[in-house]
């Protein structure tokens, strides 16, 4: 069982809990450690972990206790990055969008601590740093770098965010050895999470594809399941369906409010009740899109038994 | 578009211009959207379309007071939300009514009405699409239904199941560019209780002065009326 805590505010928000995915990268990591035959993408990061910590730390830290808490920590990271990792490369965007939103609402976004690793989490800089350079690998970060959105700014602006910057204090005092020792681990992180997901090449591609015809069935208030074709073939799929209403939730929901009558941007509550519409209709076109997903097999089932 | 003298289609949408209208990209006023439609082929007749219930229901509750006034605050209390996951079953008791809705989403035309009928086979088991079946032009939502069970027995509802046929009708309407579209009903995907306000305010439009309420309130230390808020 993965217990998942959301604050309270957000539990009925569908875009908050697309972080869901970050925990199951958890449950990923923990089994990935599990098995007796390894993966050899999980093996390397080990081993690059164990140096990492040797060419960097092991001369600062001497003593058993110390040399054991310093390699948690390194563990710590490195599994919040691979979970973030994860993450992104099954759900594209929104997972950055989500986390932003997340990190902004308990106030770990500020400029004075977005570069402040703790003993279980690197920097929200640097999670995002490596979410945006994960998202250009795979092809999503053409699609939405254009956006006009303070999340997509945020994130090009992190990207280019000095590595001095980054700090870990432990005890009132900053060791900038173990965030040099975790910057020497990062790429192999990279490759562990592109190892297990490689069932997502090509989902930035039908977004580039099908973002448009969903952002138009958005715009006039229809749930996307009506660009489903019965045989699937040419249907976006619903990561191209969550991504795509992200990104109209943080650029175009004025514009659908301006097209009702007596609905205005600039009302808050309003506002939310579109915004929780909008979530409504992506929920439900998922939910269209597996249930023609299941109808298509189904009769393709029926035909081949007869 | 204003030519009045124009002849306008008038009647039901046959099977053809229904499918003409879904073809239509949904930006197009003239679009019609009916998603998502299993085999399409059997979910048509000549004249209508077959609807399938939702899987999300509102059933009444019983209320503290001993009568329900459709006002602002008491609107929203008399229900309770029910998730019946698809493969599953609702149970209706003998002479209750349920709000369900359609499982599709539906976006009509701005040109046309819609109508829906509960289907003959779910009728003959004397379940009763009931008493609000009219659905305006632009339109777009999963449709609420009022679902009754005038049987003497308890009967089961299975979500995913057909429930009603849409019918369509031509509106002689002309084309009114960038006209805002009423926000009220628009875009629900469960069924959704009714945004009373309180009916004074209603009866003040028409000139009433004076309404007769029942609010809820307590008498305080020094014998006045307080009324809850």
């Amino acid at each position: 069982m993965v217990f998942v805590e959301v604050p309270y505010s957000q539990g009925p928000s569908f875009f908050a809990n697309l972080m869901i995915y970050h925990e199951l990268g958890h449950y990923v990591f923990e089994k990935l450690g599990d098995t007796d035959d390894r993966r050899p993408a999980f093996t390397s990061l080990v081993a690059a972990m164990d140096r990492a910590f040797g060419e960097n730390l092991s001369d600062t830290i001497k003593t058993p206790g110390n040399r054991a808490w310093a390699k948690r920590v390194l563990e710590a990271w490195t599994t919040e990055v691979f979970c973030d990792l994860f993450a992104v490369r099954n759900l594209g965007p929104a997972f950055s969008f989500a986390l932003i939103d997340f990190l902004s609402l308990i106030n770990l976004m500020g400029e004075d601590i977005e570069g402040k690793f703790d003993e279980e989490h690197p920097a929200p800089a640097l999670r995002l740093r490596e979410q945006q350079r994960c998202l250009q690998k795979s092809g999503w970060w053409a699609s939405v770098e254009g956006l006009p959105s303070g999340h997509v700014s945020l994130m090009k602006r992190l990207a280019g965010k000095a590595e001095p910057e980054y700090f870990f204090e432990f005890q009132e005092k900053v060791i900038p050895a173990f965030t040099g020792a975790f910057l020497t681990i990062l790429p192999l992180i990279h490759e562990l999470a592109a190892d297990v997901t490689p069932h997502s090449e090509g989902a930035a591609a039908d977004f580039a594809q099908q973002a448009g015809k969903i952002d138009e069935c958005l715009l006039h208030g229809v749930v996307p399941s009506s660009l489903l074709a019965e045989d699937n073939a040419s249907s976006p799929t619903p990561v191209s369906m969550i991504n795509a209403a992200y990104c109209f939730h943080l650029t175009n929901l004025p514009k659908l409010m301006d097209r009702l009558d007596g609905q205005r941007a600039d009302d808050l509550r309003q506002r939310m009740k579109w915004a929780e519409k909008l979530e409504a209709w992506t929920v439900k076109g998922v939910e269209d899109s597996q249930l023609l997903a299941a109808s298509a097999k189904s009769r393709t089932h029926d035909k081949s038994t007869l | 578009m204003t030519n009045k003298d124009e002849t306008r289609p008038c009647g039901v949408f046959a099977r053809e211009e229904i499918l003409y209208r879904m073809a239509l990209p949904v930006s197009d006023v003239r679009s019609l959207v009916i998603t998502p439609l299993f085999d399409r082929d059997k979910a048509m007749d000549a004249d209508s379309v077959d609807l399938r219930l939702g899987a999300y229901f509102l059933l009444p509750r019983s209320l503290p007071e001993a009568y329900f006034s459709p006002d602002q605050r008491t609107a929203t209390s008399q229900h309770v939300k029910v998730h019946v996951p698809l493969g599953q079953y609702l149970v209706v008791p003998a002479h209750q009514t349920v709000l369900g809705s359609t499982l599709e989403f539906i976006k009509l035309p701005y040109d046309a009405s819609g109508e829906i009928l509960t289907t003959s086979s779910v009728a003959r088991t004397f379940i009763v699409v009931e008493t609000a079946p009219w659905i305006h032009p632009e339109y777009r939502g999963c449709l609420t239904l009022e679902i009754a069970n005038v049987s003497n027995t308890p009967v089961l509802l299975y979500p995913g199941r057909p429930i009603g046929q849409l019918i369509l009708l031509h509106v002689a309407r002309a084309l009114e560019p960038n006209r805002k579209i009423d926000s009220t009903y628009f875009g629900p995907i469960q069924p959704e209780a009714p945004p009373f306000k309180n009916p004074e305010e209603d009866l003040r439009k028409i000139g009433v002065r004076r309404t007769a309420v029942i609010r809820k309130g307590i008498v305080n230390e020094e014998g006045r009326f307080e009324a809850e808020r």
